[in-house]
Parts: C-alpha cells; structure tokens; sequence
C-alpha cells in the first residue's frame, strides 16, 4: 500500500484564475511580472536581440541530456476479465462519479512510414496484463478547486454535457504490486458522436503524489485520454512521465514483451516534439493591431519516438530510453499570455496553460500530407529543479480537443494530450523542450491503425 | 404597472402620436430586408486564419482563439403553412442561387464583450462544448462585386447536444456601415442565427435589414420583376440540411392596428422598464436579387397570420438615442403562441432575447418621429403544446416607431428539427431526388434507430442523451451586463411584489397545479433497521432500512356531535421502500452523493437526518421512483408519554416504470426507533399533467385491517375559495418584506390508488371542513431563483388549522410551526410564463383548542402553487399522537 501524500495540494482551473499562458512563453510571464513592464516595453526587450540561445554555463546538448533524464510510460488501462477483480462501479444516486478498476498493460505507439497514400498512420500494441489500476473520478462543478486530501461537493454526471472531473484518486500498481504509484489530478468529460452513437471521451492531467517500489522517490506527472463507457469503465491510456535522474527507471536494452493489436475504436498516435536549428524555430511574440500582448509564437520539430517498458526483466519495472527518431513533421503553435497570473506552478498549485497548435506530417519527401489543430484547453505546468543553474526547468501535462484536421486528417475527430520536460528562457533566447506527445483519434473504421503483421517483434496472439 | 403609474414615474406613452400611426408604419416598411443563408465557401482548412496579413503569427491558426467565417451567401426561401392542430408547424425552405460572400473574423472574448468595432477582445479558446461570447470583426459583406457593407457585431454560441451529438449553435447581432457601389451611405443592422459546424464552418439564416427611403433596394410587394428563386441542386440542398439540421420559422411581426396599446409592465430594476408589447406574426418571405443588370433588390412578401406574440421587452427608455459606437442595451422575452385556421391556439414558443443592441432610427419624411432599429437573440427557452420540449434559437432584426408604437419586425425562430418533424420539402426542392434522398435517409435513421436509442448506450441510462437539450447552464446563457449598464439583471423590487397579478387567470392556474395525483402509503418494517456505526466508537450514524408497503385510507369528517374523525384503514401490500437515514448536524447542507459528516443519533433531543439511496417501488417493482430527502426527529411529551417522531420531505430525483420521467414531492411523518426503525404515512404527490395516473375510479381498498398505531393520521385539502382571496406581502421589522399571509379553505379528500394492472389513483375533494390563516416566511428574491432538487428554497411558517362543523361551529384548532420546508420550481407546460413552486414540509404541532387542546404530533404539507396568481393547491396531513385512538372513528377505536 502506498502512503498517501498528508499535504493537500491545490489545482486550481483555468477558468478559476481567469487566465491562461503558454507552455512554452511561461517564463516570459516570470519577467513580465517582475518588472511590470508595459506591453510596449516588452517589444523593445523582444527587439533587443539576444544571438546565442544562452543557456548559461552549459551548452545546449548539455541541457537537453538533463531534461531528457525522465522515463516514459505508455499505460493502457481498461477492464478486468470478467470475474478477476472487482468491477468498476458508478458512484451516487443520481451518478456522481465512477470507480473504475481493472487491468494496466503497456501500449506500444509506433508511427508506421507515413506516405501520401497511408497517410499518417500507427501500429497500437499492447503488452499482456502488467498490473492493476483503480481511480476514482468525481464530476464537480466548474468553478472547483480541487485537492487530494479534499471530497468535492457531489455533482451529478450529465453526459449530455462537457463536465469538470477530478481523478480524486488514481493507483496503479505493476507487476506484483511492489512497484506502484498514487496521482491526483483534475480535467474533463468531452461528449462525442462517434458512429453513431455518444461517447464519454475524458482527459486529465495529474501529478504523482505517491510512489512506491522503484518508482519510489522520483517525481512525476501524468496524462491521460480515454473515455469513460456506459458500463462503468475507464478504457483509455496515460502517459507517465517519472523525473529519473539517476537512469535507474530506463534501460537502453528492452527485451519487448509480448503484445497483440489493441482493439479499440480509437487509435493512438504518438510522437515527440523538440527544438530544432533555424529561424522558423525561434519563438516569438504575438500582438495585437493595437499593440497589446497576445501571447508567444512557437515552432519545433516532429520527431518518430517510440517508448515501452517492462515489468518482468531483471531489473523490475523499466522503460525504454526515449529516443529521437527522423523528423516526421513539425508544430506551430500559440499560447496566450496573462500578465495577471502569479508565475510559479507548484505540486500544490500547478500553473495553468492554454493554446492552440497545428501539427503537419511529412511524407517520405518532406511534403505535408495531413495536419491537426488542437486547442490546449487545460494545461498544468510545475517547476522543477534539476540542478541546472538559472535555467527555469519544468515539465507540464496538457490536453485538448481536436477541433479541425485537413489532408489525411479531414474530418479526425479526437483529444490531443502530452506529457513534457522543458528549459525554457526569455525568446529569442533559446530553448530546450521533449514533449511526448500523443493522439487519441476517433477510430471506428481503423482509418488510422497501421497494418500490424509486418512488424517487428509483433505477435500476432 | 398601471398607465398611470407610469406616468407618475414620469415615463413616456409610447402611444401617443408624434405622427400618424399609419405614417410611421409606413416609414418603418420602407426597408430592404435580404433574407439569406450562409453556406461555408470553398476555402481550403490551410486557407483560414485569423491573422491573414502575418502567417508567422500562429495565433491566427483557425480553430484556436477564433474561427475565419466565408461564406457565401443564398436566398433563402421559407414557407410555413398554416399552423395544424396535430401536426403544428410545415415549414417549406430551401436555399437558392447565390446573392454574395460574407467574411468575417470570428474572436472569441472572454466574457461578454464591449461594443468595440475594430478592437480585439480580452481572448479566450474556443470550446465547442461551452457557451462562448465572441465579436464580429473585419466583416463583409458583398453582394454581386460592387455592392458592399462592412460590419461589426458581438455574438455567442450555445452548445446543444441533439441525440447524442454535440451541437454548436451561434448567434450574432451587428451594426452595417462603410456601403459602397448600391449600398453607399447606407446603414443597418444584421443578424446571424445559425450553427457552427465540426469543420469550424458557419452555415445559418443571415439576415440585413437596411433603411431605404428612397425605394433604391427594394420592390412594393405587389411589383413584379424579381424572378423566383431557383433552388440549389437537389444533393446540395440534401448536405446543407443534413448538417443544419434546423426548421426556420421567419415571421414578420406588426401591431393588429393603431389601437394596440403597449403597456409598462412590472419594473425589472432600478432605471429599466418592462414594455409589453402584443403583436401578430405573420409569414414572410424575401425574393432577392443580385443580378449584374438590374443590381441589387429585394422584395418583402408578408403572408397570412399564424401566431400572436406577447413581447416583454427590458431596456432603459429614458437612454440617450443608441449609436454605431454606443447602442443601447435591452432583452425581451418572447412569447409565441401559433394558431391554427381556427384561431386555436396550437402551442407556444418562448424566447428569449439576451443579448440585444439598439441604434437610434431618423425618418427624413416623419421630422422629429424618434424611432429605432435593433437586433438581438437569445435561446428557445421553452414550448408548450405541440412545441414542447422544442429547442433552439431566436434572432430579431426589427425597428420600430416610439410614439406611436408602430412595429416592423423581422423574428426568426431557428428550431432544432434533427426528425423534419416541422419540415415539409416538397415546395421548392422540385427534385425528385432530393425527395428519394430525404426518404432515403428516413429509412436508415429508422433502421439505425430499431437497434438502439438514438445517442446510444448512454441514452439507456440517461435519457436526456436521446433528446434535444442545451449544454450549457441556464445562467451561463444569461447576460452578464457590465457593472454601470442599464439593463444590469437584478430582482425585482420586492415592494413591487404583487402576488396576485394575474399571468394567467387565477382558474387556469389553480386548474393546472391539479394536474397532480396524490399516493397515501403506510409503510411498516418489513426487518429490523441495520444499523450503520461509525468506525471510530461504533456509535449508530444512520440506519438502512426496507419498509412494507400499503394502502391507506384515513378520510375524515368533522361533525358536532362527533368531533374530528378520521379512519385509518390499511389495506393490501403495494411494494416496498428502502432508504438509508445518515444523522447529520442541524445546519447540514444537504446534496445528493455528498457523503454527510458523521453524526451520532441521539434520541433525547431532536436531530437532522439525510435520506439517500431511497427506492420506492410499487407492485412487482416495474413502476417506482429514487428520492432523496432530509428530516428531522421530534422528541414529544405528552401525559407523561415520550415519543419519537420524525418529519421528513424528499424530491424525486427519478422514475422508473409508468413514473419514468415524473416529478414529485413526498413527505413522511412518523414514529422511529433505532430498534424497530421508522414506521408512518407517505405523501407523494406527482405532477401528472398528462393525466396518464388519475383515473374515475379505483377499487375499494382490500381487507382492511385491524392495524393499530399510536398515531392517528387526519388527511385533508388546503386550497383558496377563488380568485378574490388575496395573498399579502408580510413586511419585516426591517421594512423588507419577509414572507406572505395566506388564507385557505380546509376540505375533507379522499385519496385511492391501486397498484395492480399498473398505479393508477383517483383524487376527490369533499365539503369545507375549516379554513386556514398561514404566514409563510420566505425569501420572496428566490422567487427569480429556480429552486431545484439539488438546491430547494428553504422556508418557514406558521399555520393555524381550524375545523368547523357544517354548521360552522369550530370544533377545534391547532398550530403547526418550525420544522423544515424546501421548494422547487414547478413547470405548468400548458401555461407557458407561469411561474410555479410545489413545497414540501414537516413541523410540529402545538396550542390546540377545543378538540385538539394538548395534541402534539407533527403536520405534513405537500403542495404547488402559483406564484402571480397565487393559486394554491395544499395536501395536508395532521400525524396525531393519540394512543387512545381519539381521532380515530368509533369502529376503529373499538377494534383498538
């Protein structure tokens, strides 16, 4: 059993704060803040123009290896077979929430080539059973602020509408049960039409507030996408980004476990974004005709990155080490900035985010074959310390809905979400960011799920 | 108010004459309406952004903070046939060749936005599942290349889940200005009232109302020259209501004649009026043109009348004359009520316009003739009749004279129709196509809908999933006025508060809160209660609990020589009730699935409780109802006896069976024990407006027997004499009114139903057996504030019970007081505007006289009134500790 963290943390709503930035201009608020500039002020630091990517003392490869020193934890969760466990049940009259329990297994991501015939499309595996989840999901009003330790007021589910939730209590264990960990976490229902039919689609950002066996003493924060079924279940996936600076969660040589295709009518896409060389990659800032600022302009590369784990080789539960593969794509995006918002986000008060993003996919000759926008509608940025001097150091979770796709995308439907570490200074000065991001496409008809046959290590069970 | 109330507030007669009524009828018609709708252009998804003159700035990506909108625009013909007695509205429309382009910047505020042509809003994400203000910048408006307008409005969407598919409806109000070509110099005023589409596309009625003195842009009615429209290709017409799956019902609305005054109705706030304005709609239609040759035209055809319309408008009257830069606020509340050839009227619609903009009108001919043009929309907030449960929006773009009251009104009703349940496309789509597409689809929806509820899995265990309903909270639709403008919503007055107005007649009233039924239950333990203890010393905290189920009779007569008798007959098991009582402390606020703070019962002293996890099934259980509810325990004493009583109220919060669906208040007094549990009589009363529950007759209760209580329960009816008794505001010692003074007419009820062969009751009201003087303390400000089952309004009151013989002697009377009341909102479907509460409560019993000197027990009240009105309709239940058998009659208290 892992101990519950005794301090409660507080994970205030965006629209709580009214307000909302970036993830990666959020350091500009920091200076902004601090030195009350006026908005004209700020153009003239913008033009002041700082020519290398100043990361201090250290030089960029140097940062990225520290931010990089995380592992990654691609979880499916869903139900139990019928009648090993206890089954996932709702919560009140009228329903105010879900237990949902059942299986944790590893999903494996794996972009398949993307040409201009296929267009973008992902082989989704999933290991065999890999240990046991069980989460607690409260709807709660909109204007709640959450806290672990804290029951909110019970809100009947209405699945008629987009409702706040609160992950009131997600444990997972892996393996045996030794290796496991507790989180907490707040997001939202998002009701869907998919064939036919409404779906329940729920995302959440959380942040690891327990952990025991191996995960124990690593920090760490989650996000997950799924949806909740009419039965009670949860069936959906999250990402687990643990801190590991030590390397002892990652190994580079994975024995892979055996999987089978997932069966879902959604696919998953995975993929990572980062920093890379040119001017199209410099951040920038976004006014307004009036010469108010918008927010923060940001470009980075898509990268294939593909990442499994564990839970029966020599060393226990293991993730793969997150490598960066071709460049498959790239992002531009948007994030807005408040001047209003204290700046730092904490385990206890994460800092809140928002944005908007497209995300363009090369074929094999580097033309665009299909592209998504999403709109970050909840993202939650905590700052850490990974011992790297004056450099402001974080990872973040986010997520939000699809709300347009063209080329091989036209018509997606869908909840983009990530799990991300980044340094991040003052643009036009430089910055070093991995995020993992990932995709939970409306899948029906398998538009999107690559062939799974002819792939490596594949059992086809 | 009264005419000459207002006048006493210096306000102005709208009525009075600057110049002749039939002038500025006139002068407001000459007007080129275009009618159009908007089909999203061709523009590729890479194409949109928001930011076209900088593609480095991302915050232009489409989708994110706002949406580019091109379209192009259509005529757009609708024909509404007369209204049917069973089938309502039949609605034509079809969408015909293009007039122009419409292109706009679509910024979503955050907040409602200020009236800032050209200025960006505070931004905020779009989000297709919220309500969302937005404004209209960079707005154009093109007509055949030469002939343009810019514009600039404030908008909002509403998200609408229409079987289990979310939906974006959207809105727009917006000034016209910088015409060129045709349109130079002119000005006017533009609505949007349409849908936002999964692809970030606006399809919808757009519609400009554009002053035309001269008679430049538009045609009489009676000229020929404009050809009709040709429809769109049959497919085209098909995809374009296949994703706006709307009926538009396009009315013009005018005064019946120079005679129709428009009233001042109850102030809303401080500087507001309320205008009440009567009105009829007729059809209309707009033929169009936009021809290279002839240029552009129009044409208004109005047809024949279909509805009357009640407008309540809210504005500040006495205002500077609205501008371009500074227009002036107001709301309306729109009620439609549409008649068939008969001039019956076939249902109503309500809307509602919450965000409205008005701009000063001058008429060149009329000097001096104040006048104005205006727009606005707002939701469907409710149907009645044939139209209820419809939803969907409204959007205005009208003008009018002031003084004389002259009115030019162009009102579109955009209803959600996902079924063509008001459609009939056969007028202009000629098609044949088209048809066999329609039939084609029909079919397959049919099919699709055989294998499961439409929404799916989900619409199984919540059936909203199935329907049309908004998804957003009503008080997220309401308009948030800025801190210093003058349609800021606020209570009414509370002095103003008058009761008795009649909305609708007092007999209607009264009429429609009886359309209920009333189940009286006497529920026994079928176990001994398991008790719930808490973990930490294993006190009881609560108590789960299955009661037996039967019927129970307790009629009563009150007679000189007898007294007050009642019988109190069980008859046969009917189901069973389980329930689960959690003690929670006194100022406990109670929620559904709120788990309550551990609290020890003690039965020395009186105690809240919570009822959750409550069941009550009838019959073999196919047909019940979940409640939740709070009570209290009452310790009594009386002639050196001690008993527990409890008193509890409790909302329905669902059915099953024949209650699927139902609405309902119940209430319980009783006796209690940790031993033996709760053991008492039920009250449920369940709105039935459809009368599926009430029959004629229901059999006598079955072999009734022996059962024996120490309570005696005495039924009977609270209700006024008529219309002429009047409810009065009670005032405080503060000189703020703290509640109303009520007097009601007793009479004796007999209350029968039967569970066999389905619930069925049967509800009859005998003779005047007493009256009641009753001040209620409530908060009359949550009057404008729904009382849900989540959040009831809570009251206070104190009633004095007399009961009179036919002779009129007083044979006793009895006060009942504190304990605990809760309220809720009450809809009347059949009287739409009504405002209405159904009440339950429990209190003590106390200062009795004559038959009832030194009765203690409890009293139970279940009942619904109108509120303006005060129709009032009251189920009373005196639970009487009487171990002698007292109150019961003769017979039973042999049997004792």
């Amino acid at each position: 059993m892992i101990p519950r963290a005794s301090a409660g943390f507080r994970w205030p709503l965006a629209d709580v704060l009214d307000g909302s930035v970036s993830r990666s201009v959020h350091s500009l608020l920091r200076l902004f803040q601090s030195s009350h500039q006026s908005a004209a002020a700020v153009r003239t630091i913008a033009g002041a123009a700082v020519e290398d990517e100043g990361f201090g003392p250290y030089t960029k490869r140097q940062v990225e290896d520290v931010v990089d020193r995380a592992a990654i934890f691609n979880l499916h969760l869903g139900p139990s077979a019928a009648g090993s466990g206890g089954a996932s049940r709702s919560l009140g009259s009228p329903v105010h929430g879900f237990l949902t329990r059942g299986m944790l297994a590893g999903l494996d991501i794996d972009l398949a080539p993307t040409t201009r015939s296929a267009g973008v499309r992902a082989h989704n595996m999933v290991s065999g059973p890999a240990g046991h989840h069980t989460a607690e999901w409260l709807i709660v009003p909109e204007d709640h602020i959450a806290f672990p330790d804290r029951r909110p007021p019970a809100t009947p589910l209405d699945p008629t509408r987009s409702q706040r939730v609160v992950l009131q209590h997600l444990e997972c264990s892996f393996g045996e049960g030794s290796d496991a960990f507790i989180a907490f976490g707040a997001g939202r229902t998002m009701p869907t039409f998919v064939a036919g039919e409404l779906r329940l689609a729920v995302a959440a950002v959380g942040e690891v507030i327990s952990a025991s066996g191996k995960l124990a003493g690593h920090e760490g924060n989650l996000t997950l996408a799924g949806e909740i079924t009419p039965t009670n279940d949860f069936v959906g996936h999250v990402v687990l980004r643990m801190v590991d600076l030590d390397g002892t969660l990652r190994s580079s040589s994975l024995a892979a476990p055996v999987r089978k295709p997932l069966e879902l009518g959604a696919t998953y896409l995975a993929f990572l974004g980062q920093k890379g060389e040119g001017p199209e990659q410099k951040n920038t800032l976004s006014f307004t005709r009036d010469g108010r600022l918008r927010g923060g302009n940001v470009a980075t590369e898509l990268h294939r990155g593909q990442v499994s784990f564990t839970v029966d080789g020599p060393g226990g539960l293991t993730a793969s080490d997150l490598e960066s593969g071709p460049i498959i794509g790239r992002e531009i995006g948007f994030g807005s900035i408040d001047p209003q918002l204290a700046p730092a986000g904490t385990p206890r008060s994460p800092f809140p985010f928002d944005g908007v993003a497209q995300y363009d996919f090369f074929d094999e000759r580097g033309e665009i074959v299909g592209g998504i926008t999403t709109n970050v509608v909840e993202g939650r940025r905590i700052d850490i310390d990974l011992g790297l001097v004056d450099q402001p150091t974080y990872r973040f979770g986010f997520f939000g809905p699809i709300v347009a796709g063209s080329g091989c995308f036209e018509g997606v439907t869908g909840i983009f979400y990530g799990a991300s570490g980044s340094v991040f200074n003052i643009p036009p000065a430089g910055q070093v960011v991995t995020h993992f991001y990932a995709a939970r496409l409306d899948d029906p008809d398998g538009r999107f799920r690559a062939i799974t046959g002819n792939r490596r290590g594949v059992s086809n069970v | 108010m009264s005419e000459s109330a207002a006048s006493s507030l210096k306000l102005p007669d709208v009525n009075l004459e600057t110049h002749p009524f039939e002038n500025v009828q006139r002068a407001l018609d000459r007007v080129a309406y275009f009618g159009m709708y908007a089909v999203p252009d061709t523009a590729s998804p890479e194409d949109l952004w928001l930011t076209p003159e900088e593609r480095t700035d991302y915050f232009g990506l489409n989708g994110g903070y706002g949406i580019d909108v091109r379209c192009s625009l259509h005529r757009f013909d609708t024909r509404i046939g007369e209204p049917h007695p069973t089938n309502g509205l039949q609605v034509s429309q079809a969408v015909g060749e293009r007039l122009g382009s419409f292109r706009s910047k679509l910024m979503i505020s955050r907040g409602e936005p200020d009236w800032a042509p050209d200025v960006e809003p505070r931004v905020l994400y779009f989000d297709s599942w919220k309500s969302r203000y937005f404004v209209l910048l960079d707005t154009e408006f093109s007509f055949g290349g030469a002939d343009s307008l810019k514009g600039y409005a404030v908008g909002r969407t509403y998200p609408v889940m229409i079987q289990g598919r979310p939906t974006l409806m959207a809105c727009a109000v917006g000034d016209l200005f910088g015409g060129e070509g045709k349109l130079a110099g002119s000005t006017g005023t533009f609505v949007l009232n349409g849908t936002i589409t999964p692809a970030l596309r606006f399809h919808g009625s757009v519609s400009c109302r554009i002053p035309d003195p001269t008679g430049d842009l538009h045609l009489p009615a009676a000229a020929t020259g404009i050809p009709a429209q040709t429809p769109l290709a049959a497919e085209r017409q098909q995809e374009i209501w296949d994703t706006d799956a709307a009926t538009y019902v396009c009315m013009r609305g005018e005064k019946a004649g120079p005679e129709v005054r428009t009233e001042y109705g109850q102030p809303p706030a401080e500087g507001l009026v309320s205008l009440v304005t009567p009105a009829v709609m007729k059809t209309v239609r707009f033929e169009s043109s936009a021809d290279p040759n002839s240029g552009l035209r129009t044409q208004t055809v109005i047809g024949s009348k279909i509805a009357d319309l009640e407008a309540t408008v809210v504005l500040d009257i006495l205002a500077p004359p609205g501008t371009p830069a500074v227009p002036n606020f107001f709301t309306t509340r729109n009620v439609y009520t549409f008649l068939d050839p008969s001039r019956r009227p076939v249902g109503s619609i309500i809307a509602e316009v919450e965000l409205g903009r008005s701009f000063a009108l001058a008429f060149p001919d009329l000097p001096g003739q104040p006048g104005m043009r205006y727009g606005g929309f707002g939701r469907i907030v409710e149907g009645t009749g044939l139209f209820r449960g419809v939803r969907g929006t409204l959007a205005v773009n009208s003008a009018i004279g002031v003084a004389p009251h002259a009115l030019s009104m162009l009102n579109v009703l955009r209803i959600i129709d996902p079924d063509r349940r008001w459609r009939r496309d056969t007028l202009t789509i000629s098609a044949s196509k088209a048809i066999s597409a329609s039939k084609a689809v029909s079919a397959s929806k049919a099919s699709a809908a055989a294998a499961q509820p439409p929404g799916g899995r989900w619409a199984e265990r919540f059936p909203a999933v199935s329907q049309v309903t908004y998804m957003s909270e009503p008080d997220e639709a309401r308009p948030k006025q800025p801190e210093d403008s003058p349609t800021q919503a606020a209570p009414a007055p509370p002095q103003a508060l008058d009761l008795n107005v009649e909305t609708h007649p007092f007999d209607r009233v009264q009429s429609a809160i009886d359309e209920a039924t009333f189940v009286e239950i006497l529920c026994t333990p079928s176990e001994p209660p398991k008790p719930i203890r808490a973990a930490r010393d294993g006190d009881i905290t609560g108590l789960s609990m299955r009661q037996d189920l039967r019927r129970l009779s307790t009629a009563v007569e009150v007679s000189e020589d007898r007294g007050i008798e009642a019988n109190n007959l069980a008859g046969q098991p009917i189901g069973a009730l389980t329930q689960r009582w959690d003690f929670v402390p006194v100022d406990y606020y109670a929620v559904p699935g709120a788990d309550p703070p551990t609290t020890t019962l003690d039965p020395s002293r009186s105690q809240r409780f919570v009822i959750s996890d409550g069941q009550c099934s009838f019959g073999a259980g196919a047909d019940g109802f979940r409640g939740f509810g709070t009570g209290m325990t009452v310790p009594t004493t009386a002639g050196g006896r001690e008993d527990l009583l409890v008193g509890a109220v409790g909302d329905i919060s669902g059915g099953f069976g024949k209650l699927e669906g139902a609405t309902g208040t119940y209430v319980f007094g009783g006796q209690f024990s940790a031993e033996s549990g709760w053991q008492g009589q039920l009250m449920l009363r369940i709105s039935d407006s459809g009368g599926t529950l009430r029959v004629p007759t229901v059999p006598p209760i079955e072999t009734p027997d022996r059962w024996s209580s120490d309570l005696t329960y005495i039924v009977f009816r609270g209700q006024k004499r008529d219309a002429s008794e009047r409810t009065e505001v009670v005032m405080g010692p503060d000189g703020l009114p703290r509640g109303f003074a009520l007097r009601q007419e007793l009479r004796s009820v007999d209350l029968e139903f039967a569970v066999d062969g389905g619930l069925r009751t049967q509800v009859d009201f005998g003779p005047v057996i007493g009256h009641m003087e009753s001040e209620v303390h409530l908060d009359l400000s949550y009057l404008a504030t729904p009382g849900t089952g989540r959040s009831p309004i809570p009251f206070e009151s104190r009633n004095r019970f007399t009961l009179v013989a036919a002779s009129g002697r007083e044979i006793g009377s009895i006060v009942a007081e504190g304990g605990e009341g809760r309220t809720f909102d009450l809809s009347l479907a059949s009287l739409p505007g009504q405002k209405a509460l159904r009440f339950g409560a429990f209190q003590r019993l106390a200062h009795g006289t004559g038959a009832f000197t030194g009765v203690t027990g409890l009293l139970t009240d279940n009942s619904a009134v109108g509120v303006a009105p005060h129709a009032t309709a009251t189920m009373y239940v005196l639970c009487i500790v009487d171990p002698q058998g007292k109150f019961r009659t003769a017979m039973q208290r042999r049997s004792r």
